[in-house]
């Protein structure tokens, strides 16, 4: 890549603006971020960009901004993603359209290459995983193809880079020429178009010149809703559409729409038959027989009950045992430290406001932070890199039906174990608004790394494992609970599972440490801080006797209602800045790290049931209020709190009448 | 003046002018279908959805190329067992969404997966796999191959 250099100034640099466009899951993301070296976040599973990022590159002279969209199937405007994206290339910002395609679904990732021809924008192709397509004995002839769609065609590997300098080269030498001509259908779907087109060119409808009058026409034939509402002049074309419509309608026996769809496909059918050529090898590979295994009815359930049940065993079992390490040897440091200022005759209460405020604080946060929070993210990184969840969404689609959702709710859900952050802003996956409303509601539920901590911190630390499983259990039911009566409540349609399933890999260990580290990084560089200071500034306070006055004021609450100790107010002030807080700052309250001198297990239970699901942080109430608005945002925290009060007061009731 | 339009149609679309007799013909199939036997036969599951979407398919399809007994719903597939794509029955939504994924008539398609417990199914399409819900499976009618 000699020819790059990301993001430097310079002046006399001709500007030029590409889009990369393609269908989910082709690697869009991975060839951003080799061409920014930004760190987009990347996943084997269709979905994982949901908006629009930027970046600039230098080359050869061109600063070139680059923009990653969500992947979608088509530029009909059915879905959210497909608008946005739609909108962005009609808005003519980008001088150029980056198609990357999947070499080995040639077909399908063409379908929208003909459609953005159709529109009548600047195309170079892409053409990405031509070794794995190779591999399984299909061949492409670039030049062919290059020749059959009038477009430059590059093969490129998005992950090593080769190809993309070529890939450069040719974007920027086509900057400027004239759109590709889209190719010819049928003979009566293109007197239609050329009939509409012709009218539409013919009378002002007020639309801009860039567009090309056959889109339009195209789209007015496919019964796209969205033409009509941005050129509402178009209306007058309504009589003569319609009766075009039934025409089509009666030769063909088919929808328009699916009329042209037909046509598109059989185009790409064409092309690809006269670029490519398929050895007919049907082996199964290895990698197939596994996913034929992952997908098995019964195996399936079982290889997925292992690697759940196996993922958190390990991060427990593991970040445990970190933990303790850490613990053992921040508790020697700390006694030392502490004596050594001792000796140097300094005043006890200077020493507390040092030894406790500080030290504990980047103890404990350190101890949390890499033992639990990064093992999480670790797990999921390797779960997203290898296509695994897409084929677990598979297997759960029937229950996810019942919350009123379908499979691919899964992926947001098991994201909200590392975070609920993205977990929420993933939500998107989700097609319908009703969908994702519930979804989102229901994620902030799930235990995020840091809740998790408290968990592990509490009940798994004093009462055992199974105790710790029992409030994963519980908090599963809770969300399934609340998930239905949702459903039932909302209003709205909800659609089936529909989605594409990745191909299985074996996941990069650089990436994965890499995109571990990229997501433990907020962690590190904003919750440890905040530890530090929190736990300074309540050592400080501690001496005006402010805080106890605080947490005197929510025991009616803590106290009265659910029968926790008084302390525990203040894990619930802080854990609503952030959890990770939570239970280092009772911690440093209390002046003591053994939480069973404070609590009795019955209110470790209520205590950590209660933490688990009471409100969102501050992280997760702004991205839910920019995804979601402030109503629902609001409803989600309202619920949240009332039902943490509820299952904890049930809680505490069922144990006070067994105990 | 009739013979002047049919001559005009055939000559423009290349085709005989079927939309007439279409209507004619479809008109005594569907009280065929209506009349009961053969459409409850062709569903031997018992799934009653299948009779609607069978019907669902006689009122709205104008090309019958097949017979009724010939068509099957493709969540009625077994795993492994390929069927061509006769027509797809749903809103505006699905079927768009269907068709970008290659989902279109004349398409042929193989049954890889089905899921447990109405679970959905993973089918084989154009050389890419593809999990659609076992709801929408059923409204697909495709021709056993
Ligand atoms: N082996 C290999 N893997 C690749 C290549 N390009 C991308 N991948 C992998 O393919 C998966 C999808 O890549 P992304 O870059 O997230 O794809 P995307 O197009 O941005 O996907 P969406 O954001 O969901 O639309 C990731 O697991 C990548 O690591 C490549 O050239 N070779
Ligand atoms: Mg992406």
């Amino acid at each position: 890549m000699g020819g790059f250099s990301v993001g430097t100034e310079n002046n006399g640099e001709q500007k030029i603006e590409i889009a990369l466009v393609g269908n989910p899951n082709v690697g869009k993301s991975t060839l951003f971020n080799q061409l920014t070296g930004l760190n987009q976040s990347v996943g084997n599973y269709p979905g994982k960009t949901v908006e629009i990022a930027r970046g600039t590159l230098v080359f050869k002279g061109f600063r070139i901004m680059v923009v990653d969209l969500p992947g979608i199937y088509s530029l009909s405007a059915f879905s959210d993603e497909e608008v946005v994206a739609r909108d962005y290339i009609l808005s003519g910002s980008p001088d150029l359209i980056v198609n990357i395609i999947d070499a080995m679904a040639l077909e399908r990732n063409l379908y929208l290459t003909l459609q953005l021809m159709e529109m009548g924008v600047r195309l170079v192709l892409a053409l990405n995983f031509v070794e794995d397509a190779k591999r399984k004995g299909i061949e492409i002839d670039v030049n062919s193809l290059s020749m059959e769609l009038g477009i430059p065609v590059i093969a490129i590997n998005a992950m090593s880079g080769s190809g993309i300098s070529e890939l450069m080269a040719a974007a920027i030498s086509h900057a400027e020429t004239a759109p590709p001509k889209r190719p010819r259908y049928g003979k009566e779907v293109e007197m239609h178009i050329s009939e509409i087109s012709r009218a539409i060119r013919t009378t002002d409808f007020g639309i801009p010149v860039n567009l090309s009058a056959e889109w339009i026409a195209i789209k007015l034939l496919e019964g796209d809703p969205i033409i009509l509402e941005r050129f509402p002049k178009l209306s007058h074309l309504d009589n003569k559409i319609r009766t075009i419509k039934n025409q089509l309608e009666m030769v063909h026996g088919e929808e328009p729409s699916v009329v042209i769809a037909s046509e598109r496909y059989s185009a790409i059918h064409r092309i690809v038959r006269s670029s490519s050529v398929m050895h007919a090898s049907p082996i199964t590979t290895r990698s197939e027989k596994v996913e034929a295994l992952l997908t098995h009815r019964y195996f399936g359930y079982l290889i997925l009950l292992l690697v759940l049940g196996g993922m958190f065993f390990s991060i427990f079992a593991v970040g445990g045992k970190i933990s303790e390490i850490f613990d053992g040897g921040f508790n020697l440091l700390i006694d030392q430290i502490g004596r050594a200022l001792l000796s140097q005759g300094i005043a006890p209460a200077v020493m507390d406001l040092l030894v406790n405020g500080i030290l504990f604080g980047v103890a404990a946060a350190l101890s949390i932070v890499v033992s639990y929070i990064f093992l999480f993210y670790l797990a999921l990184s390797i779960l997203e890199d290898t296509g695994y969840l897409p084929r677990a969404a598979f297997l759960l689609d029937s229950i996810m039906h019942k919350l009123g959702l379908h499979g691919k709710a899964f992926i947001p859900m098991l994201l909200g174990y590392g975070c609920s952050v993205p977990a929420c802003i993933s939500c998107k996956i989700m097609e319908t608004w009703k969908e994702r409303m519930i979804l989102a509601a229901l994620v902030v539920m799930i235990p995020c790394s840091a809740r998790s901590v408290i968990i592990l911190g509490v009940t798994a630390k004093y009462l055992g494992f199974a105790a710790a499983m029992g409030i994963y259990l519980l908090d599963i039911l809770v969300v399934v609970g609340i998930g239905r009566l949702l459903f039932r409540a909302m209003p709205g349609e909800s659609v089936g599972l529909i989605m594409e399933m990745p191909r299985i890999r074996l996941f990069k260990p650089r990436l994965v440490l890499k995109k571990t580290w990229l997501n433990t990084k907020d962690f590190v560089y904003i919750g440890l801080p905040l530890i530090v200071a929190g736990s300074f500034l309540i050592e400080a306070l501690r001496i005006t006797g402010f805080l106890d006055q605080v947490v005197l004021a929510l025991s009616p609450f803590t106290y009265g209602i659910l029968g926790m100790p008084v302390a525990v107010g203040i894990s619930i002030i802080f854990g609503m800045l952030r959890k990770e807080m939570a239970l280092v700052m009772l911690a440093t309250y209390a002046n003591t790290l053994d939480f069973s001198s404070i609590m009795s297990p019955a209110q470790m239970v209520v205590f950590t049931i209660f933490m688990v699901l009471y409100m969102p942080c501050v992280a997760t109430i702004a991205a839910l209020i920019r995804e979601y608005k402030v109503k629902w945002t609001f409803f989600i925290a309202a619920l949240n709190l009332a039902v943490a009060t509820i299952v904890a007061l049930a809680a505490r009731i069922l144990l006070s009448l067994i105990f | 003046m009739f013979s002047i339009i049919c001559g005009a149609m055939s000559f423009l679309f290349g085709r005989k002018p079927n939309g007439l007799s279409m209507n004619k013909d479809g008109g005594s199939r569907c009280s065929a279908a209506s009349s009961g036997p053969e459409a409850k036969e062709s569903s031997d599951d018992g799934e009653e959805h299948d009779l609607g979407i069978i019907n669902e398919y006689y009122r709205l399809s104008k090309r019958r190329r097949y017979s009724l007994e010939e068509l099957l719903p493709l969540s009625a597939l077994e795993e492994g067992q390929k069927g061509k794509i006769v027509l797809a029955v749903g809103g505006r939504k699905l079927i768009s969404r269907l068709c970008d994924l290659g989902l279109i008539p004349e398409t042929e398609v193989k049954v890889l997966k089905k899921g447990l417990m109405e679970g959905p199914i993973i089918l084989e399409i154009r050389s890419c796999e593809l999990a659609i819900g076992r709801g929408i499976a059923s409204k697909v009618l495709v021709k056993p191959l």
